[in-house]
Parts: structure tokens; sequence; C-alpha cells
């Protein structure tokens, strides 16, 4: 029996020794796919963060360079904003936006909210082994034709520019989103000029001239929630077919957007100053006189750009041409499809900036109104640790002649939070602009308007009571 | 002990390796990205695919396409190449990827979890991920991926090749290199660097058994540090319907090819035949390896018989006595098994590179390195281990049993004998009708390998049935000159009885050495007649791309045939279209399997009215020699029918090919890697020259037929290793089992040698009057394993190579190669088994007189 004793304590000392020794040997087991290979490379490099702040306390942290000697161009007060020049990218600066917000309504009286954006990030410390120069340089109608490529530009996968895209589409009841990523250089992102086109992917602002305006746009995007009440779905339930249809996947946009007004550059000639000491700045003009008329088009599947070529090579220039309209074309091959007839006001901003996304920078409020009247309202206040909010603002006449309101034009206050979901946000704000006689007071129409993107914040439409009536958008990012 | 950590270590070492195998099938082609449903390449050799194909597919709404480009290349440290096999260097668009519905999709605000619930969940899809990613986008501090196997890999190369060692690779680094990567954040510990000198990025183990000998990163980090890594295929995430399918299809140009990445089933599938043959092959070894167990508990049990005998006289029931025994059966399986399972996986990390290299050779698929758990392993094999040790132990109790029962050692009785005879009879029968039904109707490839058991347990009883009368009948032959051998054999006969279970074991071990060696001597033998007639050409080179063989041959005298090849789809699988020149020179060249009686063969397939088809096309489309079938035309795409001219012997591919004449191919629509060269040295040496000149390394490019014979039979043999190692594992384990049976029987001799050694014979006379009548038992198992292993090639060869790789070639029974194992078997059992019966012989005759009174 001693023998027997001395065999188990060996065997017990083994065992643990065993067991200790593999269970030190800690890997990432998180799953076999790149999903967790991010996470759990993120939740290393991130590990070493400064937990202190919450992460909605520094919305320009995650943008901001950490080397300041690679900041990209500052935005000057002499700077003159010409047209179709400044429509296309200027890619020395750190970021810009091309930014459509659209209220929209349908023949019987429904309401949409729409939101398409273009982002362009520069990104200094980025690999790329372009050794030509950025993509914009390059950029023309024919960028993608295979033929007309340089052959060394084959091995160029990146440059230092980053495109991120969002499209959001809003009714009562649902709401579509989609977002894109694509990197400079290879090819599916980007501005061209002459005729101008924004895209990514398959999402196309498409200009019929060198002009921002008349152009297409068109893009596809996904249901992420549904809300639909039983009212609603009886109504649809009227056409069996479309009633199918209430959980359709994909939202399919085609919109004609024209413009009946002036650009209107905001701040000094197109100078926006963001911050009392000036340190927060940008180049900044919008379009707020655009028509909207076109068409969604709600399928389960994915509606593409040119179904009806046959196996001919891939001719990138005819195709990008045609995008718009083959897209038209192939909803016509889709059998199970519901078809919307709308139209509305929309709102375009373009700005481009190195100093607005920073350490300091909190986050922003931003409402862009159109009144019944025809006047418009932009309203803006940005959020900087340490100093006080900075309000700014443009009021625009309907005839198209506008007045920048300076901090001391205009008050902004929020009057309520909202709670939605897991955030207080506030969804309902009191406006005043003394000089206009304007005091009005602002709610969403919808609460959870959130945008739930890699970077996400709030666009969504609001109404407009008080002095004036009308209807509007508002963003609220670094919530 | 020994032989049940042997047995461990084997089983645990082979159930490490295929696991490790299994999951990298499993996941083939998908680089870590799951779901991966269609894979794009090109299927020209003049059109690549490009990167703006894949921003046009993009641009018209196929955003679920993945780019992905490859390089294979070493990796260098301070100039030095510490690597020795390239590695696969992969690189993917993340940014494609991150707006995917399986990497993140945007949930509404109301339906988001609380931060702290956020914080808690460690990999859900959340918020946080999303902005954990965007931080990623930055790159700022890229990051490659590799397995922590790998990666400690090259960590002790460095370390090794720190030592500065000869076999170290001097690398020339051109000093005025601009290396870009010389910004990036590289930990110290990963300075390593491509043969240009510009460093990687830093590498990040992640444990997933999709990673083997590659590196994955960002494909612009790719680009950085190989800018002429090539654009290899767009994978395609997600299921696709069939409309989209189709208007992907439609869209591609000619040159791209949508392809179903069922393929990746199909290298499974086939892959799964070198498991079962692995696991066959370990299973055997284990069960050899618990005859030593039967043999050892024998011996110990015989050993303390008197001390039993005793402790049943003090009371101790036989149930107790038995208990006890088998506790210590089961103490001592778990201490085997511990160090087996260790011994295992270190066996299965060192014999890794070399089934890699196997896997990747024979069915090119990568492989990874797996993850196994130990102590699942560990349960796994102890599982094993205990029910066959305890199953092993159950037979020498029985004999305990008896022994304590009975006060002296009783033979059996007549009927007994009988009775035994018959059960050996009726087994035998059983097993073989068994094995003939399954062999003729099983069609799975597990069925075939129980048929295959069951030819060599029907061996085992027909042995054992015919080992008196085999015993009695050579014993007639030898003359009355030789007393003593006529005794010895006479004993033999006697120990056969009692040795049934060594010479079963060792039975078993000759017939699947016989079977395993004629199987690879007819291989070798059939590759090596095929390779000689159809490389029959002087030169051969192999390019992939521009320029061609061919423009670059003009004006040097050099005749080229150059192979044109087409992946198509037939009846859904993915098969090669390949051209074939169809001239008097290689019409010899060709190897038939079966071909059409018809006269005009080559006329036919010249007109282009019929086909060659390889075996693995005839077999798994179950189509015959005459019969007609549908194809593509290799150029116009066209559908035509084609007669099956003849059936070929392809050796080794895994994919069903097609031969149409060269003239039916053109170069802008088809591959063409391989050329074959005729002309005189000279003329040669002009083209070798001009390759020099177009850049190309003619070295390695320009193989002799020669130099590719050797190289072909080089990769032949070093595949065949495992086999081999295996084999003579299971022939030591085969005569460790024979020698302990021999340690308990030397007591049962000691009154005979006694005697013999009374009457003057010398004490070496005894020992190799001994050692020749266990070799005269073996020779007669050897005798009957013979005709068993002939049976057991001819059913590897016919049946299971034909059911796992839709191929067969013909058996080749060479009498010298089972000579060879005759000899060799016989040679390893006379070493083992010769050192117990020479420490019996060392054994003073006094002492047996002593021991017998």
């Amino acid at each position: 029996m001693g023998k027997l004793i001395k065999l188990s304590i060996l065997l017990t000392v083994l065992i643990l020794f065993v067991v200790v020794m593999f269970s030190s040997d800690r890997r990432y087991d998180i799953s076999g796919n790149l999903k967790g290979l991010f996470f759990s490379v993120k939740n290393k490099s991130t590990d070493h963060r400064d937990t202190r702040e919450p992460s909605a306390q520094n919305f320009g942290k995650g943008f901001s360079t950490s080397n300041q000697k690679n900041l990209g161009q500052v935005a000057d007060p002499n700077y003159v904003i010409t047209f179709p020049k400044d429509h296309y990218s200027h890619t020395s600066f750190d970021i810009e936006w091309w930014y459509l917000t659209a209220n929209l309504e349908d023949d019987e009286g429904n309401t949409y909210g729409l939101q398409w954006t273009l982002f362009r990030f520069r990104n200094p410390n980025a690999i790329y082994s372009n050794e030509q120069g950025p993509l914009s340089l390059r950029s023309d109608g024919n960028e993608l034709n295979p033929k007309n490529m340089p052959q060394t530009a084959q091995y160029h996968w990146s440059n230092e520019h980053i495109y991120m895209a969002h499209a959001s589409v809003h009714s009562q009841s649902k709401h579509w989103f989609s977002e894109k990523f694509a990197r400079g250089d290879v090819g599916n992102a980007g501005v061209a000029k002459t005729p101008l086109k924004l895209f990514i992917d398959d999402w196309h602002w498409q200009a019929q001239t060198a002009n921002l305006l008349p152009a297409k746009l068109t893009f596809t995007t996904k249901l992420i929630s549904n809300h639909t009440n039983e009212n609603d779905a009886d109504q649809n339930a009227i056409n069996e077919k479309n009633a199918n249809l209430n959980d359709a996947n994909y939202l399919s946009v085609q919109l004609n957007l024209s413009s009946t007004g002036p650009y209107i550059l905001q701040g000094q000639r197109g100078y926006s100053i963001k911050s009392a000491n000036g340190e927060h700045a940008s180049h900044y003009y919008s379009a707020p006189f655009i028509e909207v008329e076109g068409t969604f088009t709600m399928s389960d599947e994915l509606i593409f750009s040119n179904y009806h070529e046959h196996g001919e090579p891939i001719d990138n220039s005819k195709i990008n041409e045609n995008a718009a309209d083959n897209i038209e074309k192939n909803i016509d091959l889709i059998e199970n499809k519901k078809q919307i007839a709308i139209n509305g006001n929309a709102w375009f901003d373009q700005e481009w900036t190195s100093q607005l996304l920073d350490q300091a920078t909190l986050g922003w409020d931003w409402l862009s109104l159109h009144l019944d009247n025809g006047d418009k309202i932009m309203a803006f206040q940005m959020r900087l640790q340490d100093q006080p909010d900075y309000i700014t603002g443009t009021y625009i006449d309907a005839d198209g002649s506008s007045t920048t309101l300076m901090p001391s034009d205009i008050e902004l206050n929020s009057i309520e939070l909202t709670p939605v979901g897991n955030k207080e946000l506030p969804l309902n704000w009191e406006l005043k602009i003394n000089s206009k006689r304007i005091n009005i007071n602002i709610k969403a129409t919808k609460n959870d308007q959130w945008s739930p993107a890699s970077v996400a914040y709030y666009e969504g439409t609001v109404a407009v009571s008080g002095t004036h009536t009308g209807k509007g958008f508002l963003e609220l990012t670094g919530y | 002990m020994a032989s049940l950590v042997i047995a461990a270590a084997g089983l645990s070492a082979v159930l490490v390796i295929n696991s490790s195998a299994k999951q990298s099938y499993s996941s083939e082609q998908q680089f870590l990205i799951p779901n991966v449903t269609y894979t794009i390449v090109s299927n020209s050799s003049t059109l690549k695919l490009t990167k703006q194909d894949y921003s046009a597919l993009r641009l018209k709404g196929f955003y679920q396409l993945i780019a992905v480009a490859q390089i294979k290349q070493h990796i260098y440290k301070n100039t030095r190449r510490i690597t020795q096999r390239r590695i696969d260097f992969t690189g993917i668009d993340t940014f494609s990827l991150l707006t995917l519905p399986s990497f993140s999709s945007p949930t509404p605000l109301t339906k988001q979890i609380s931060p702290t619930m956020e914080r808690k969940a460690e990999m859900g899809v959340s918020l946080d991920g999303s902005k954990q990613l965007i931080q990623q986008l930055s790159f700022s501090n890229p990051t490659a991926v590799l397995h922590p196997q790998l990666l400690s890999q090259l960590e002790d190369a460095k370390d090794y090749n720190a030592g500065d060692t000869a076999d170290s690779q001097e690398v020339e680094v051109d000093s005025n290199q601009d290396i870009k990567g010389s910004d990036i954040n590289v930990d110290s510990a990963h300075q390593f660097t491509t043969q240009s000198g510009k460093a990687l990025a830093k590498l990040s183990a992640f444990e997933s058994p999709a990673l083997g000998n590659d590196i994955i990163m960002d494909i612009a980090e790719l680009y950085r540090i190989y800018p002429n890594a090539e654009l290899s295929m767009l994978l395609v995430v997600g299921e696709l319907t069939k409309s989209q399918e189709y208007a992907l299809r439609k869209l591609l140009p000619d040159y791209l090819q949508l392809s179903n990445t069922d393929a990746g089933q199909q290298d499974s599938e086939l892959t799964s035949s070198f498991h079962l043959n692995l696991m066959a092959m370990a299973l055997l070894m284990f069960v050899v390896c618990l005859f030593i167990v039967v043999n050892a508990v024998n011996l110990l049990l015989n050993s303390r018989l008197t001390w039993l005998k005793v402790c049943r006289q003090l009371g101790i029931s036989r149930q107790q006595l038995f208990i006890v025994q088998l506790i210590e059966i089961v103490f001592i399986t778990l201490l085997a098994c511990l160090i087996g399972v260790l011994l295992g996986v270190e066996l299965a990390k060192l014999a890794s590179p070399a089934v890699q290299a196997t896997l990747e050779n024979l069915y090119s698929v990568e492989v990874g390195f797996g993850k196994v758990s130990f102590i699942g392993l560990l349960m796994q094999v102890f599982g094993i281990c205990l029910v066959g040790s305890v199953c092993a132990t159950l037979i020498p109790l029985n004999k305990l049993n008896h022994q304590l029962a009975q006060s002296k050692d009783m033979p059996l009785s007549v009927t007994q004998q009988r009775f035994w005879n018959r059960t050996i009879w009726f087994s035998f029968s059983i097993f073989a009708g068994l094995a003939y039904v399954l062999l003729n109707h099983a069609q799975a490839l597990w069925l075939l390998l129980i048929a295959t058991a069951f030819v060599i347990l029907s061996g085992c009883c027909l042995l054992l049935a015919n080992y008196p009368s085999m015993l009695a009948f050579i014993q007639r032959f030898i003359p009355d000159r030789f007393p003593l051998l006529q005794v010895s054999s006479k004993q033999s006969l006697a120990l056969s009885g009692k040795t049934k279970i060594a010479c079963c074991a060792f039975f078993i071990a000759a017939t699947s050495n016989i079977g395993m060696n004629l199987m690879v001597d007819s291989f070798r033998g059939a590759t090596v007649g095929w390779l000689e007639q159809r490389l029959a050409a002087d030169y051969y080179v192999y390019n992939q791309g521009e320029p061609n063989i061919v423009e670059l041959a003009k004006g040097t005298g050099v005749i080229v045939y150059q192979r044109l090849e087409n992946y198509i789809s037939f009846q859904g699988k993915e098969i090669q279209q390949f051209s074939y020149p169809a001239d008097e020179f290689n019409q010899q060249a060709m190897v038939f399997y079966d071909k059409s009686e018809n006269e005009n063969l080559w006329r036919q397939f010249k007109e282009g009215r019929g086909v060659l088809v390889n075996q693995q096309f005839a077999f798994g489309f179950e189509y015959k020699v005459d019969d007609i079938i549908e194809l593509p035309h290799p150029s116009t795409a066209s559908l035509s029918s084609y007669k099956i001219l003849g059936i070929i012997y392809d050796f080794g591919s895994p994919y069903a090919q097609v031969l149409m004449p060269l003239d039916m191919f053109e170069l802008s629509k088809s591959k063409c890697c391989i050329y074959a060269l005729q002309g005189p040295e000279s003329k040669i040496d002009l083209l070798r020259e001009k390759m020099l000149l177009a850049g190309f390394d003619p070295k390695t490019q320009l193989l002799k037929t020669e130099e590719l014979l050797a190289l072909s039979m080089q990769a032949f043999d070093d595949t065949f290793i495992i086999t081999d190692g295996l084999n003579i594992v299971t022939l030591l384990v085969a005569a460790l089992s024979l020698a302990c049976a021999i340690i308990v029987l030397m007591h049962d001799t000691r009154p005979q040698n006694m005697l013999i050694r009374s009457m003057g014979v010398s004490a070496v006379k005894t020992q190799l009057l001994a050692l020749f009548q266990y070799l005269l038992l073996c020779f007669v198992a050897l005798i009957f394993a013979t005709p068993f292993g002939i049976l057991l090639s001819w059913i590897l060869i016919v049946d299971i190579n034909y059911q796992a790789f839709s191929w067969t070639y013909p058996l080749i029974i060479s009498p010298m190669k089972i000579l060879q194992i005759y000899a060799t078997s016989l040679l390893v059992v006379a070493t083992v088994i010769a050192i117990p019966i020479f420490r019996a012989g060392r054994r003073p005759l006094i002492e047996d007189i002593r021991w017998v009174n």
C-alpha cells in the first residue's frame, strides 16, 4: 500500500505540474476570424489608454494625430472659395466632408429624414507605397480605367487618405443605415472632376457638370430597425405583395437634386471660426436651397448597377457614367419590390479643416433649418474642454442673402435631456436670434435617430415651432 | 509501462497531427475570414487580377468582395535568412472587411446594451468594438498576425542564427535602399526584415487553426514590404443569391473566374484518407502495444505467482487480489499516458514540418498548427489506453485465476483443444466473410479500412489454426543428422501454443509491413515508369507569367511544347483542361490505363473529336473509354461533345483532368506554366543565356529531365518517410512483444534446456537453438503474413486508393522486396529477442537443476 500512496502522490504532483504549465500559456483564443483578431489587437493596444476620461468626453481625440508636426494644412482666413474648384478634395487638409441632409415626404404625407455623407480623413502616419501623390491629383473621369492607369499604380494599395461614408434614412417607424470604408488609391472611392462625382463603392453623387448641382444621388442602405405599429401594418396589408416587404432588407435611393438658390459661404467668406480663441476653424460652405425628387425602392435583395451587361470586360469609365441609369433599369428587373415617390428639401455642406478635431474637442451640436417662409438657419455650438461653448450661425433669407451670426447674436439652449437607449440626449432646443425676431422651439421628430456608425453620432429630423415654423436637421456629436 | 508510453505517445502524436491538419482544411482559403463562399481568380497567364478589377466590381455594388494578395518569401534578421521554408505572406484589404455584416452590424441606440454591460461583454459586436476599429483604421501601428508556434519558431531561429552558425545564409542588402518601415513602431524583439531590409510590422501571435506557415497583414502593409506582390484572389464573403451570382458571373471579364469554395471541401475529402491512414497506423501500433501489455502483465503475474499463492493461503480472496492488480494497472496506465501524451505532443511538433510539407505538396493545401487541448487529449488517450490495458490485463488474470485454482498446469484436454480449433476456424470464416462482403460492396473509406482490419484478423486466425501443422511440416525437412535442430523445432511447436498472442502481434506487424512496402514499392515503380515515359523532353521550364518561353526560344532552335491550362466547371466540380501535343514524339510519351481499341485514336484526338481523361476524371465521374462527354471549348467556351479516347495515369494529382489538342487552346485565354523543351545542349545553352537576360533564373526554372525526375522521386520518398517510420516502430513493438513472451516462456523451457545442457551441449549452442526456435516461429508467421500482405497491398491500391484519390496503379509484387522485408523483420526480431535469450544462457546450469528439483 505504501507504494500505492507514493505513486498517487507522484501522479498528483505530475498532474498539478501539467495543469499549471498549460494554464500559464495564455494566448489570444477569441475566435478564428479577423473580427476576433481585431478585437484582440485593439484590446491590447488600448490597454494602456487613459481610462480616466470617458469616451463621450473626447470626441476629437479619436481623430487627432498624436504628432503635431504631421498636422494638415491650417484653414486660412484669407482664402477665397471658388467653384467648382472647391467642390473637389482639399487633400492637404486632415478632414473633409460632403454632407447632405434632406427632409422628405411621400405622396401619402409620410415624412422621411435622409442623410448621405462622404468623409475623407488624411492620416499622415499611414503607411503607403504611393510615390505619385494623393489620389485626387490624378482624379478625373477616366481614373478607374485600367488602360489609362500607369502601370506602377497597380502596386499601390493605399495613400494617406481614408474614405468613410454614411447613408441613413428614417421613416417614423424604420431606420435604414449603412456605413462604408475605403482607402485612397484603390479606385473605389474618391472625388472625380468633370463631371463631378463623389463615390464610394456603388454610392454615387453624380453631377451633370463640374458643378455640384444638378446631380443624381444613388445609394442602397440596409434596414437596421423596424418599429412598425399595427396600424401601419394594416395599411400595408392593403397590398399583399407590399406587405411582404414590410421587413424588406434594402432601401435603394435615387434622388434628383437641383439647386434653387446660391451657395452660402459660412463664417467670414467661408472661413468658419469654431472657438473663442480662434484655434478651431474650418473652410465651410453650404447649399441650403436644394429641391429633391426621387424614388425609394424597398426590396429583399441588393440591386446592382449593371445587371443587364453580359460578359463584357469591365469598362469602368462607361459604367461609372451610367451607374445611376443602370440602377434605374435594373430596379425594373426586381420582382418583389415597393417603390415610393418622394420629394422635399435638402441641405448640403462641404467643410474642410485640420483644426476641428483635436484633444480639446468634446463634440458639437449643429442645426440646419428650413423655415416655412423660405428662410434658412444654420446654428452651431462647439463644446470644448475647459472652454465655454462657442455658438455661431448663419441666417439665410429666402432670396439667398445671408447674415453671419456671432455668439452675441444668437442664443441656443437645450431645454431638456431625453433618455434614448443608454444615453441622455438634448433633443429639445430653444433658439433665439433677436435681430431676426426669431424665438423658436426645435424638437426631434423621433427620439432614436442615432447613427450607430464606427464613430457614432445623432443625425435626425426636427420640427420647428414658435415665432416661426418649419423643419430641419439636428446633429449631435460627442455624446 | 514502456509499451503503454509508446502506445500513448503514438496515439496522441497522431491525434495532434490529425486535428491540426483537419482544422486547417476546414478553414482553407479563408485567411481568418469567416463565411467565404466564392473566390475570384484569374485563369489567364497573361491577364492578371488587378486592383482595377477589384475597384470596378466594388463600384458596381459587389462590396462583399475582399482583395487578397500573396507572396512567398523568406524572413531575414540582420541580413541573415532565418527561415528554412518560405513564409506565405498574405495581405487582406481590411477596409472592405470593416462594414461586412459578419464584422460589424449597426445596432440602433435603443437596442444597445448599457456601458457597464458593454464592458462586461468581452466579445459582443458592441459600439466599443466599433470605436476600437476606427482607431485600428489609422494603421499607424501596423500589425501582422501569425500563429504563436510560427512566432516562436522565428524567435528560436533568430536566436539560433544570432550564434553565427555555419548554415546561415548571408544576404547582401543594398545600402542605398530606402527602408520605409524604419519609422514603424517595431518591437525590439521582433526586428525581422525582408530580403531588401524592409522591417516587418510588429508580429502579433494569434491562436487560430487557420494559420499555418503564413503571416497575415493588411494589404497596404504587404505592398509596402513587397511592392511586387500579386493580387491572388478576391474572396466573396457571405451567401450570394442566385441573381447576385448570375450578375457577378456575367460581369466578370473572360480572364476572371468565379469559383465556389467547395474546392476546399474537396481537398478536405481527399485528405481525410490521409487522416484515416495515419489513424489506422496509430491504432495498429496501439493494438500491437497492447499485445506487449498482455505479455508484460503475464510476466509480472508469473513472477508474483508464489506471493499470490501465499496471499491466497492467508485467506485473501481471489477477487481482492485481482482488484489490487487492476488498480495497479490503472495507475500505471495513467502515468504512462501522461508521459506518452507529453512525448506525443513533442513528437507531433517534431513531425509537423514533415507532415505539413507532405500535405502541402500532395494536396496543395495550407496546413496550420492546430490547437489541441492537453487535458482533452489526455482524457482521450487515457480512455483508450485504459480500456485497452484493462482488456489486455484480463487475459493474464484469467490465466492467473486458473493457476491459483490449480496446483499444477494442466494441458488442454482433447475436447478443449477441438473446441479451440473450431472457434479459430469459425472466427476465420466470419472475419474472411465480412472482409469479402465489405470489400465488394462498401463504398465508404472507413468501411474499407474496417474490412482491411478483418482481413488481418482472419490472417491471425488462419495462422493460429495452422501453426502446429506448419511447424510439423517444416520439421519434416530437418534431417536426422541434426537432432538438436529437431528438438528445437519440436520445442517451437510446443511454444507456438503458448506464444499465440505474441505471434499474432508479429503477424500483424509483418502483414502490414509487407502490405505497405509493396504498396509504396508499386506506387514508386508506377511513378518512375510514368514519369520516365511522360517526361520525354530534354528540359522543362516552369514559369508563371511573362515573358512567354515560346517567344524567348524563337531563333534558338529549341523546340518548345507548351502546356496550356484552363480550369473549367464540369458537373458542378472544378476540373483541369490541359493541352497535349499530339505529335509522334508525345504520342509515345503517353501512358494509358485504358484506351480505345480505335486505331485512329491520335487522329481523332488531333481533330478535336475526342479527348483523353485522367483516372481521377474517369473514376470520379464514372466514365469509361468511348463514352461521350460534353465540354466547353478551351478558347471559345462553346459546349461540344467529345469521345473519351483513353484514360491516362496521373499520379498524385487531386484534380480530374481532360487533355485536348494544343491547337484548340489560345494563349490569351489560357494559362501556361509548364514548357517542355527539346534540342541539343548547345541550343539549350543559347536559350539559357536568353532566359538570364530576360530576368529568369535558369538554375531553378530550367530543369533537365533527369534532375526533374530525381527531384520528383526525392519528393516521393520524402512523402513516405512517415509510413516507413511507422512500419519500423510497429515491427519493433511486435519484436518487443515477442521478447516479453520469451521471458515468460523461459521458465517453461528451463527443464528441457537443463536436460540438453546436462547432455553436454554448450551454453552458446543452447542459446542459438533457442534463438532458432523463435526465429522459426517468426519465419512461419512471415510465410503466413506474405499472402495477407500482398492481399493488403492489393486492397490499399485497388480499393482504398481508388476510393480516396480516384486513381489506381498496377500492383508490383517484387520477390526481392519481400525477401528484404523477411530479412529486416527477422533481423529486428533476432536483435530484440537475443537479449533475454542470452541473459538466460548466462545462468549457471546448476541453478536450473536446482530449480527443477
